[in-house]
């Protein structure tokens, strides 16, 4: 593990890339994620917290005033200098999507069109429940920590659990500054899952953890020669205090 | 200075093995973290919570919203010399031009602090990916019982490519422990789930 430190001043500003484990080896859409691809487009929704809007951005690897880029045949529109979407977002989750982009300019004539794939509905965290900013940070007991959220019957790709682990606690005596990241792969979209345990190593007593929930699908496809990606994906952010041990409850 | 474009990007460090030092066949490779860059914390306005004490709010503004990221960083009065403030978060690479992730950690008065950014380390090259920025108050005296800390925590996340930051707009949440045994006090003032069941002893 790298760690940058500044020693000039009184207090130590640290900068760590955290260790990073999976705790799957299934084999999952998600891993062609990194496949390396002449155009990507992505769509993005996040949601910060359950107490905030999701907001869904567009993503490519291009300059996207080049092209048109059209789901399901309708032009997307995004929002001014933000790649935030304004339209079509209902008819992307939850629904079988294509994408098409069709040059403009000096890139007119050229066309790039995907097959369809489904495209699960938002995910959104129902249990544990956060409903007013009381709820937010929630303590959790890590054994059996059962996770629920909206299931999607016709998500065949399973979704993405992962435990982010920054290196402070909410008791500071139990601070342990070694970052860790732990991912799991949830095969069935049932809408609740028993976490492993393992999810949480690492992990101390008290540690302030972002849980988070992310479903998808991706899609790789050729078209004369060239290899692009296509994908859309959700993803909630549930932060809370990891306890480890009851008897820090009084 | 480098504009740190942000869009979504966990997928791909956190479903793999991806800070390995060899990127699979035809993958992206990890990104070498070596650049300094301010990201932007748009909209400040980090809402404070209530139940904390007429101290506490007698040093905010009135309307109870903190409006840059170095106030909500003061020392408070609880009975200690130490200021536990700080910043942390995350950035997080997304696959298009490399994959990985860092964490940072400011404590109250660190120069990477600015009023409305932070300094951080980005990949040298290109960089599209999300952010998560962690904000906790110094330790403030509740006011039934001064042995008891209280703090706040905000969070934000931002995924948006041409953001180039986190919306500041957030709830900041109360929380408290005892410093002297180490514990949280959750009796008749707060919850815990276990097995997926709300318990409010």
């Amino acid at each position: 593990m790298d760690e940058i430190s500044d020693d000039s001043s009184q207090k130590v500003s640290k900068v760590v890339i955290p260790k990073t484990n999976f705790l799957s080896n299934s084999s999952n859409v998600y891993q062609n994620l990194v496949v390396r691809t002449e155009k990507t487009v992505g769509l993005s929704a996040l949601k910060p917290n359950a107490l905030t809007q999701q907001n869904t951005v567009l993503k490519t690897n291009f300059e996207p005033n080049n092209f048109e880029i059209l789901i399901n045949d309708k032009e997307i529109s995004i929002s001014g200098n933000s790649k935030t979407i304004e339209s079509l977002e209902n008819e992307i989750f939850g629904s079988n999507v294509s994408l098409q982009l069709n040059g403009r300019g000096q890139n007119k004539g050229k066309s790039v069109k995907s097959g369809k794939i489904y495209i699960p509905l938002k995910i959104s965290i129902t249990n544990p429940r956060i409903e007013t900013e009381k709820d937010l940070f929630p303590y959790c007991y890590y054994e059996d920590f059962i996770l629920e959220w909206n299931a999607d019957p016709n998500n065949e790709e399973g979704l993405l659990v992962i435990a982010q682990y920054t290196g402070k606690t909410a008791v500071p005596d139990y601070a342990n500054e070694s970052p860790v990241t732990n991912t799991d792969f949830i095969e069935n979209d049932s809408g609740r899952a028993v976490l492993k345990n393992e999810l949480f190593d690492g992990m101390p007593n008290t540690a302030i953890v972002n849980i988070i929930l992310l479903r998808g699908n991706v899609q790789i496809f050729e078209e004369d020669g060239e290899i692009h990606k296509f994908y859309a994906e959700s993803h909630e952010i549930l932060p809370i205090i990891l306890i480890k041990d009851l008897d820090i409850l009084e | 200075m480098k504009l740190v474009l942000l869009s979504f990007s966990l997928l791909t460090i956190l479903a793999f093995r991806a800070c390995d030092d060899t990127p699979p066949s035809g993958g992206v490779g990890p990104c070498d973290w070596s650049e300094e860059s301010d990201f932007i914390v748009n909209n400040i306005q980090l809402k404070a919570p209530s139940g904390m004490s007429n101290y506490y709010y007698g040093a905010i503004p009135s309307d109870r919203v903190i409006r840059n990221l170095q106030q909500p960083l003061w020392k408070g009065d609880f009975w200690s010399n130490t200021n536990k403030a700080y910043i942390s978060g995350q950035l997080v690479a997304d696959g298009t031009y490399c994959t990985g992730q860092i964490s940072y950690e400011y404590p109250e008065g660190s120069s990477e602090i600015g009023l409305n950014f932070l300094t951080v380390l980005v990949p040298a090259n290109d960089f599209l990916g999300s952010a998560t920025i962690h904000i906790r108050s110094d330790d403030y005296k509740k006011s039934s019982d001064p042995q008891t800390a209280q703090y706040i925590l905000w969070q934000g996340s931002g995924n948006d490519p041409e953001f180039d930051g986190v919306d500041g707009n957030i709830l900041g949440s109360r929380k408290e422990y005892r410093p002297s045994t180490g514990r949280l006090p959750i009796q008749g003032v707060d919850c815990y789930y276990l097995n997926g069941t709300r318990i409010c002893p």
